[in-house]
């Protein structure tokens, strides 16, 4: 994962341009065919962004949330893999976002995304240790999440465990690579409807 | 081992030459030799995964062999791109642009990048398409402004958006797409009714002329009898009166003065009518074709949802997958309250537990000695014919109770004799009767169904069946009593009136009709009842009182199968009822209307969450059959009506036909010759059969595809297995000759796995490899330099 960053932030170290606090047309229409929004969704979706910030009148495009503001966007704050989606969003990779990354990621999550691009990003958001691999360290960590507060037993949980890996370890490396996890998710109906925050 | 060590040394020395010049090389990697090369895996590579649709590898190694060869200065952003495997060297016109602009789209990578890409291609000089392509290229440049627009409108129009969005934060999305069925099922009955509204009610109603002597198309036709049309159609007399209970009652009943309204059959009437418009617009015509054009678009539309939701439900069925759907597909995203999130936790910690215990329980079960396999086999048999004699009791007492109705009110002194209230009690003892059935029994299977010792996911799905089973057995026990009353022989000659033993119907059209009404209002009572005598009380014991009962018995449970079927159940009355009383449509729609707020209000604040997780696109797909084997259920009644029961003879739009698709007859000897010979080929026999015959080889031909498809889906599958198993087999050879120990997590696994029986032909992509192993000894250096090259 960390390759694509890279040459992605060789790219994006200098547009942190500042701007007006609405879109020029270029702006507006660059994130019409780059994301799958229309332009009111943007709109909408510049709303939720400017409503978690400490100063909703000083908001920029520029503005970078931390960590913490973000976390206050409802289903962020409720979901047990926050820490993962803000980081995995983060273009400058220090948990903070700016108004694309916020974008970019209800870009990921609308409906309207296809389901290429939601497996890769669940991919990443479930690599804990971003080794390009979801293994077993992984695997413990993700039950963990989910089932909240009470905690699956020791033995439960490497039966699950070993369940899951059986089930789709094509190459015996103990691991889901990413192709392993796509071939998975392209045949579970269950991931697109619950991989989904409506705006 | 067929490979000597001077050999894998050689292969070795060459690989980690290519790891110190390649550009992707991590920083800070382990220097591991092993670990090196294990970068160098096609696998391991993050390029080839998003592109590896669009590019192949010899299309890469084309573009890089062009860039050694034409060294340009090149943007930085699109030599990334070009790393990326989007084709960037040859962009001529704006297709191209717009191609590369799609995969840019879908890039992993973060908006500001994507910008940068787009902005450098935008900059680029690109010509116009000339000649006979601009012209297209403009159309499709419109064309997706339009798509655009289309999105744009469809979001701003779509009802009740904010409010599905609501539930699907305060209860997840297995509540929401209840909530987008009964949307769905609401619009499909807008249609409905607006189709009668258009082509029946409303033309009739302005365009009738009162009296019983008028023209009608057709007259020589045999079937026709305006002669007894007129006799019958004065008698047909409907008592009205004023006082205001016997006004609400027989609101609640569909008679009095109901009956005289367009809600039912016998309002309307089987002349032509005559509009400055149309000409002669024949009534009953329009009333058959409008059924079935009504009858055909449902089809259509369920079809279409239908074909959608199996489209992406692909699932093999003899594969697991059920740990790996609950692990990944298991957090709801779109959850945004802490109380659901706490309470989907306690779910899906309950369900994986759970599934973990039943997988143990299943291997106990296998070893079961044989008694206990015979004596579960005996509860089974014992319970499923309790069911039946269940499902047959209740059929016997729908049918007594229906019988003994229709007799009382036949008795012409039944309103002198009893008071109002038992009277109107009375009216609705059938409906009463299968909605008290429809409540209790499916609690009945519930309970005995645990005896039975199922998995959870099929004992969730043997009641269902069950349950679905009941209703409609008993709409069919319904039917098939009034076909008896209404079929009786015992009828007077000259207007067909039901006399002695028979109950004297003068309208059994409108009879019928009454029943599907009383059935559509009385449950829709039942429902709003359920909800606030029901759902409420808890809520209200949950907040109000702190004792500890009150909070064991805690808010009740959002059950979504029970709802989906109380709502399937609607639509079929409605399908059912269409045909008799060509308003009901109207009454489902505003039922449904109401019931969306009534549960929208039930999920925010009265019910909890199913606590086992509810998989929403399997259930919704056996919901969607269910649906539709109760609309062809619903087509053999209605098309018996028009086809084989004869019409009443003073009601109703074919009270001179002698059935109802005469009506069609008569329209057609109107038409001219060439067209009455062209249609009566296309309704004969041999026809029909020669469009069976062909429709046959089409089913055989896509079944004998998909057959070969999904043998070819198990073989690829073995492939992928095996080249694992390659890849696992020469990675432990690398290991032992650089003498390093494997990581901990790799499995140790010495033998190699493809010189044993292999179960298929070798596939062409690993020849390589497998042909060595299989050849036996490669003592060239020549061979392994053609393996690498």
């Amino acid at each position: 994962m960390k390759y694509r960053l890279e040459f992605c932030d060789v790219i994006s170290k200098d547009n942190m341009g500042g701007g007006s606090s609405i879109f020029t047309k270029q702006e507006l229409d660059d994130y019409q065919e780059l994301t799958y929004f229309t332009k009111k969704e943007i709109h909408h979706v510049y709303k939720r962004f400017k409503s978690l910030a400490p100063n909703p009148e000083a908001v920029t495009k520029a503005t970078k949330l931390s960590r913490d503001e973000l976390y206050a966007l409802p289903e962020i704050k409720v979901n047990p893999f926050k820490d993962r989606i803000v980081r995995v969003f983060s273009s400058s990779g220090d948990d903070s976002m700016t108004f694309e990354d916020f974008l970019d990621m209800m870009s990921v999550f609308c409906d309207h995304a296809p389901l290429a691009i939601k497996i890769e990003y669940a991919f990443r958001i479930y690599d804990f240790d971003e080794d390009d691999s979801l293994g077993r360290e992984d695997l413990r960590k993700l039950i963990d999440r989910l089932t909240g507060e009470m905690k699956l037993g020791e033995s439960d949980m490497e039966q699950l465990i070993q369940a899951v890996i059986e089930e789709s370890d094509l190459d015996n490396d103990d691991g889901l690579s990413f192709a392993e996890f796509e071939h998975k998710m392209t045949k579970n109906p269950e991931f697109v409807t619950s991989f989904r925050i409506r705006m | 081992m067929v490979l000597t060590n001077s050999q894998m040394e050689y292969i070795l020395h060459l690989f980690l030459e290519e790891v110190n010049t390649h550009p992707n090389r991590r920083k800070g990697a382990a220097t591991s030799k092993v670990n090196a090369f294990i970068a160098l895996l096609p696998s391991k590579q993050p390029i080839d995964r998003q592109m590896s649709r669009r590019s192949t590898t010899a299309k890469k190694r084309a573009i890089a062999r062009n860039n050694k060869i034409h060294p340009s200065k090149k943007d930085p952003e699109m030599e990334e791109l070009e790393e990326q495997g989007i084709d960037v060297s040859n962009l001529e016109d704006e297709e191209d642009v717009h191609r590369v602009m799609n995969a840019i789209k879908q890039l992993p990578c973060p908006l500001a990048a994507k910008r940068r890409f787009r902005a450098k291609l935008l900059q680029k000089e690109i010509k116009q398409s000339s000649g006979c392509c601009g012209g297209s290229n403009t159309n499709r440049q419109n064309w997706r402004k339009f798509k655009i627009w289309k999105k744009e409108m469809s979001y701003k129009l779509e009802p009740w958006g904010s409010w599905l969005k609501n539930v699907e934060g305060h209860q997840g999305t297995g509540v929401v797409s209840y909530f987008v069925f009964l949307r769905w099922l609401f619009f499909l009955n807008l249609v409905i009714f607006i189709l009668m509204l258009l082509f029946v009610t409303i033309p009739y109603v302005a365009f009738s002329n009162n009296g019983y002597t008028y023209v009608v198309t057709g007259s020589g036709v045999s079937g026709m009898s305006v002669a007894s049309e007129q006799t019958c159609s004065p008698l047909y007399q409907v008592n009205v009166s004023s006082d205001a209970k016997t006004l609400i009652q027989d609101f609640l009943q569909g008679s009095g003065w109901m009956e005289k309204t367009a809600m039912f059959y016998g309002f309307y009437d089987s002349q032509d009518l005559n509009s400055f418009v149309a000409g002669h617009y024949s009534l009953p015509l329009a009333y058959l074709l409008t059924s079935l054009v009504i009858l055909l678009f449902s089809l259509i539309t369920m079809a279409r949802y239908t074909m959608q939701s199996f489209r992406e439900n692909l699932e093999d069925q003899n594969e697991k997958h059920q740990y790996c759907n609950r692990v990944f597909g298991g957090w709801d995203f779109a959850l945004s309250e802490e109380g659901t999130a706490v309470l989907k936790h306690r779910s899906l910690y309950k369900d994986l537990a759970g599934e973990l215990a039943e997988q143990r329980h299943h291997e106990a079960r296998k070893n079961m000695s044989s008694n206990d396999k015979c004596r579960l086999y005996t509860i089974r048999f014992f319970i499923n014919f309790m069911v039946i004699c269940i499902l047959g009791g209740s059929g016997y007492l729908i049918y007594w109770v229906t019988d003994w109705v229709t007799s009382f009110l036949a008795d012409p002194n039944y309103k002198t004799n009893n008071d109002a209230i038992v009277v109107l009690l009375v009216e609705f003892l059938p409906s009463l009767t299968i909605t008290a059935l429809n409540g209790i029994v499916p609690l009945i299977f519930g309970i005995v169904v645990k005896a039975e010792n199922y998995t959870p996911e099929f004992t969730i799905k043997i009641t269902l069946i069950r349950t679905v089973f009941l209703r409609l057995a008993s709409l069919a026990v319904l039917i098939a009593t009034i076909y008896r009353i209404v079929s009786c022989t015992d009828k007077e000659t000259t207007c067909n009136v039901g006399q002695n033993a028979c109950d004297s119907l003068r309208c059994w059209e409108t009879y019928v009709g009454q029943n599907f009404f009383k059935l559509i209002v009385l449950d829709f009572l039942v429902k709003v009842g359920v909800t606030l005598g029901y759902e409420l009380p808890r809520k209200i014991l949950t907040t109000k009182c702190d004792a500890a009962i009150c909070k064991k018995i805690g808010l009740a449970e959002f059950d979504i199968p029970k709802n989906v079927l109380d709502i399937v159940y609607t639509q079929t009355l409605c399908w059912l009822g269409f045909f008799y009383a060509p308003l009901i449509p109207a009454l489902a729609t505003i039922s449904m209307f109401v019931l969306f707020y009534l549960k929208y209000l039930s999920a925010m604040y009265n019910t909890n969450p199913p606590e086992i997780p509810y998989k929403a696109s399997k259930s919704n797909n056996f919901f969607m059959i269910v649906l539709m084997i109760a609309f062809f259920l619903c087509c053999l009644p209605v098309g018996y009506t028009m086809v084989k029961l004869t019409p009443s003879y003073g009601c109703g739009p074919f009270r001179i036909y002698s059935y109802m698709t005469v009506c069609v007859d008569a329209t057609i000897s109107n038409f001219p010759s060439w067209l009455q010979t062209i249609i009566g080929i296309f309704t004969s026999g041999s026809f029909i059969i020669i469009l069976l015959v062909l429709l046959s080889l089409i089913i055989y031909y896509t079944s004998s595809k998909s057959g070969a498809r999904a043998k070819m889906i198990v073989m690829l599958k073995e492939q992928m297995i095996m080249e694992g198993k390659d890849k696992q087999f020469l990675l432990n050879r690398i290991y032992e000759l650089t003498g390093e120990k494997p990581g901990a997590k790799k499995k140790d696994n010495k033998r190699p796995p493809s010189n044993g029986p292999r179960n298929g032909p070798p596939p062409s992509a690993v020849k390589t490899v497998n042909e060595v192993h299989q050849n036996g000894n490669v003592s060239k250096d020549n061979d392994i330099e053609e393996l690498w090259a």
